[in-house]
């Protein structure tokens, strides 16, 4: 049965299973970072997370979610589409997470709409996402950022 | 009897194996993919072309995809642009492994047929040649496989921006 199963051998670097709980609360919290409200998310971020935006790195729960809700001010309408995402369950023990998915949202100071395809990584550890790293385009994003900034001067 | 411990095993195997889908690290596409990062920083555009196939689709942070010749002209204005070029991976003070190299298998899903995908995770380093700036920029690359061992897709996510900059530095003027 192991062998049938591709249990761990010395090529295996472990399983990843897509409807398993950790994936499943990835999910449930883009659904509240669409919604700008964070019950689920301050549960299972750690308060000293790390994450990064590309190379932009924001430290702790606190100025991660203060970050997004300044995003509900910049933007209407932030929906995010094309979801999918997995859990790594490498035989190390590491646990990290994959999501991929398409965010949309309208800008208030221009009034364009953004489309930006995005991958983002989460690390687990005992049951809460310690590290989490994003990958997109942000010229498009940062553009509208600088207009609101401009529009509030 | 015998049968019901047939069906009993039969079961208990699904369910084991349902638990998860193999991610392998030294397989033959992981290992290619590897190979093919290579001959990009070696600038080896016909290397490169050995392993993409002609009807390769390239979705550079959009749903929109761009063909073989683009991505080309693309990469060749990388290495216009900067030198040196390097790709690293690794936590501060740890082994640098160069690329973070995955693939995983996913079995057939319903109306999806079974599909395999290498993905990767970089820092892409590179000096401008007109600024002698070095940029740093977080990548992830996800290559889809056919049938014929080529990569007929590949999804890019990462920012541009400074790249981008240096190079209409070094682009000749209109």
């Amino acid at each position: 049965m192991f062998v049938a199963c591709g249990q761990p051998t010395t090529e295996s670097a472990g399983t990843i299973q897509r409807t398993d709980d950790l994936s499943n609360k990835i999910m449930e919290m883009a659904k509240e970072y669409q919604q700008n409200s964070y019950e689920l998310t301050k549960q299972i971020y750690s308060d000293t997370v790390k994450v990064r935006f590309n190379l932009d790195q924001v430290e702790g729960l606190e100025n991660m979610i203060s970050g997004w809700q300044q995003e509900h001010e910049v933007f209407s309408n932030i929906s995010m589409s094309d979801e999918y995402v997995h859990t790594n369950y490498f035989s190390n023990g590491n646990v990290w997470s994959n999501f991929w998915f398409t965010w949309t949202a309208t800008g208030n100071a221009t009034g364009n709409e953004i489309e930006i395809k995005a991958h983002f990584d989460y690390k687990w550890e005992n049951g809460k996402i310690v590290e989490a790293q994003g990958f997109f385009a942000d010229n498009e994003f940062a553009n509208e950022l600088e207009a609101a900034t401009n529009n509030n001067q | 009897m015998k049968k019901t411990l047939v069906l009993l095993f039969t079961i208990f195997l699904f369910a084991s194996c349902s638990q998860g889908v193999q991610v392998t690290f030294d397989d033959e596409n992981s290992n290619a993919i590897r190979s093919h990062f290579q001959n990009y920083l070696n600038n080896d555009m016909d290397g490169l072309k050995e392993l993409w196939s002609p009807d390769l689709k390239v979705y550079l942070n959009s749903k929109q995809a761009i063909g073989v010749e683009e991505l080309v002209s693309m990469l060749e204005a990388q290495h216009a642009g900067f030198d040196p070029i390097t790709m690293s991976f690794g936590e501060e003070g740890g082994e640098d492994l160069g690329v973070w190299v995955q693939t995983i298998t996913y079995p057939a899903l319903g109306e999806y047929p079974s599909a395999t995908l290498t993905q990767s995770w970089f820092d892409w380093n590179a000096t401008g040649k007109v600024t002698g700036k070095t940029i740093v920029l977080p990548a992830h690359i996800g290559f889809k496989w056919g049938e014929d061992g080529k990569i007929i897709e590949e999804y890019h996510n990462y920012d541009t921006q400074e790249m981008m900059a240096e190079l209409a530095l070094s682009a000749p003027a209109e």
